[in-house]
């Protein structure tokens, strides 16, 4: 196992590779370092969707959180574009939730698809987690937030919605565009943010 | 002699490489994979994510209109398709959209129109609209407008828009590469090889390569206002940054460490509709306070300075908070019911994006 750097690395000298010096070991291990901090932290995505809310077109932004729109469910699609070598995706969430006493469920499903064709409904590629009541704030007119958390799972089998963890790529589809598909049940998004997720030690 | 590389590529193990160790070619060439796969696809990532409820972005114009507005950061002059992909449907046959990619400089542009295929919300397909830029541009970012023409009678409604740069494929071109009025050296695959010579001239390569690569940009965080949508009930997607913003318009970022001592900072753009310079806009970002200078884009590089989030430990990353700040200066300069509103024509944030590197 190697460690891979996440802060920029400094690099030597050029004159350290001029004809006539000798080449040391360091002055090599030091190109390596900073190009697999490059390719696995520097080149990391991230989508950050904030989710648009209507306002008074007078005032022309938004003023107030205002209530909750969104009851029943809702369906929604945020694309991502990973790099090659990620295989886990982090979801962060910022919500409002309908108090829980006037909903009989109050749920956020997220799941990841692939988008062949272009489709919304691509093949499942994890079938995902579940945010339920365990996990969300019931407190209406104040904004929440909801994590996946960062832990480095092994690829998933479950058949129904996990408890909250980080979403799955499968090798097959690591690199191309993905759909993360988030279902929501008296709650209404305020942003959605994905992340790759940093893999700190990696064989070579 | 290709300059071919693999994705991901396989790293150099640090332990083959220190000293008392002969520097062997399987070293050697992953270097030189690892050189050619950065050039391709470092800066690849998501340049604009933005979404919206469903009838917040609702759009019935009938002339082709701008609507929204980005800063991208262009990984390289070689990098010359750009995919914006637009989650939208028409209630009528016949809305299109059109992408505009322009070198802000140079003044170059390229279009692209497509027409909007599904007729409901997420009904069926998002469309892809790829951008080929026909000119040589040096230039580190680009402007990305976004147009609309709602087909008669009916209206578009936007959803969401992704989009980012498609990466090089391998081999690279077999020549030196261009980059911000710079040049990038790929590297052969066999002339990295066994038996061949480990030249000096490759070593300077890689370490300028390097360099080169580090500071191509991260978008942090993106945000456009709607210049034009259809007012229902007398709401409609917000055009400019408003007094509750700060609690939404930011994103809990990774800002990697070392960028200081690479000289590279953030870059903070914002667009300033109804610029007045008796009374210039002032905006808290980042934990700093921008004063506005001109109307359009307004840019300002900064290092990092806010308080690292709790959520490092968990991301394994240096996190921080990059976006808009909860501050007084926000609470009296961003758009309000009591303060500043488009209809008086008080000046305004129409656009803000961070990049990182």
């Amino acid at each position: 196992m190697m460690l891979i750097p996440s802060a920029f690395q400094q690099l030597p000298s050029p004159q350290g590779c001029f004809n006539g010096r000798l080449l040391f070991g360091g002055a090599v291990s030091q190109m390596a370092s900073a190009l697999a901090q490059i390719t696995r932290a520097k080149a990391l995505s991230e989508a950050h969707y904030n989710v648009g809310q209507s306002v008074l077109n007078v005032v022309g932004g938004r003023r107030v959180l205002g209530p909750l729109e969104k009851a029943g469910q809702d369906t929604l699609s945020f694309l991502h574009q990973p790099t090659p070598a990620s295989s886990h995706l982090a979801v962060i969430i910022q919500y409002q939730s309908r108090n829980f006493s006037f909903a009989t469920t109050v749920s956020i499903d997220v799941e990841l698809r692939d988008t062949t064709a272009n489709s919304y409904t691509g093949t499942v590629l994890d079938v995902g987690i579940r945010f339920s009541q365990i996990e969300l704030e019931g407190v209406s007119r104040v904004i929440s937030v909801v994590s996946t958390g960062a832990e480095l799972i092994t690829a998933p089998t479950n058949s129904t919605a996990d408890s909250p963890r980080p979403l799955f790529i499968p090798a097959a589809n690591r690199g191309e565009l993905l759909n993360v598909k988030i279902m929501t049940d008296q709650v209404q998004l305020e942003s959605v943010h994905i992340y790759d997720l940093f893999i700190p030690e990696v064989t070579p | 002699m290709s300059n071919s590389f693999t994705s991901p590529p396989v790293l150099v193990d640090p332990a083959r490489v220190t000293a008392g160790l002969t520097i062997r070619s399987e070293e050697a060439s992953r270097l030189a994979d690892m050189n050619n796969y950065t050039f391709a696809h470092v800066g690849c990532g998501n340049v604009i994510s933005q979404a919206w409820h469903d009838e917040v972005f609702q759009f019935d114009s009938t002339s082709m209109t701008d609507v929204c507005e980005w800063i991208v950061p262009r990984p390289s002059a070689e990098h010359v398709e750009f995919k914006l992909r637009l989650m939208a449907y028409t209630s009528v046959a016949g809305g299109q959209a059109k992408v505009t990619v322009t070198s802000p400089i140079s003044g170059h542009s390229d279009t692209t129109t497509i027409t909007i295929t599904d007729t409901s919300r997420f009904q069926s397909v998002f469309n892809e609209i790829i951008v080929a830029i026909s000119s040589v541009e040096q230039e580190a970012i680009a402007e990305v407008k976004l147009s609309l023409q709602a087909a008669s009678g009916g209206i578009i409604e936007v959803n969401g828009v992704q989009a980012n740069w498609t990466p090089l494929t391998t081999p690279l071109t077999v020549r030196a590469l261009d980059q911000y009025n710079s040049e990038f050296i790929p590297m052969g695959a066999t002339r990295m090889g066994a038996d061949l010579p480990l030249t000096s001239r490759a070593g300077v390569d890689l370490i300028n390569n390097i360099n080169m690569v580090k500071p191509r940009g991260r978008v942090l965080f993106s945000w456009s206002g709607v210049a034009e949508s259809k007012v229902v009930l007398l709401k409609a997607a917000a055009k400019g940054l408003g007094v509750f913003d700060p609690q939404t318009v930011f994103s809990e970022s990774a800002v990697l460490d070392g960028m200081t001592e690479s000289g590279l900072d953030i870059d903070v753009f914002f667009y300033v509709e109804n610029y007045d310079a008796a009374d210039p806009l002032k905006v808290s970002a980042l934990g700093y306070r921008f004063t506005m200078f001109q109307a359009g884009w307004n840019s300002f590089g900064v290092p990092i300075r806010s308080e690292e989030l709790p959520r490092s430990t968990d991301f394994r990353l240096p996190m921080y908070r990059t976006g808009l700040d909860e501050s007084d200066v926000n609470a009296s300069n961003l758009l309000s019911s009591a303060g500043r509103r488009v209809v008086d024509s008080d000046p305004y944030i129409s656009a803000l994006v961070i990049v990182g590197a």
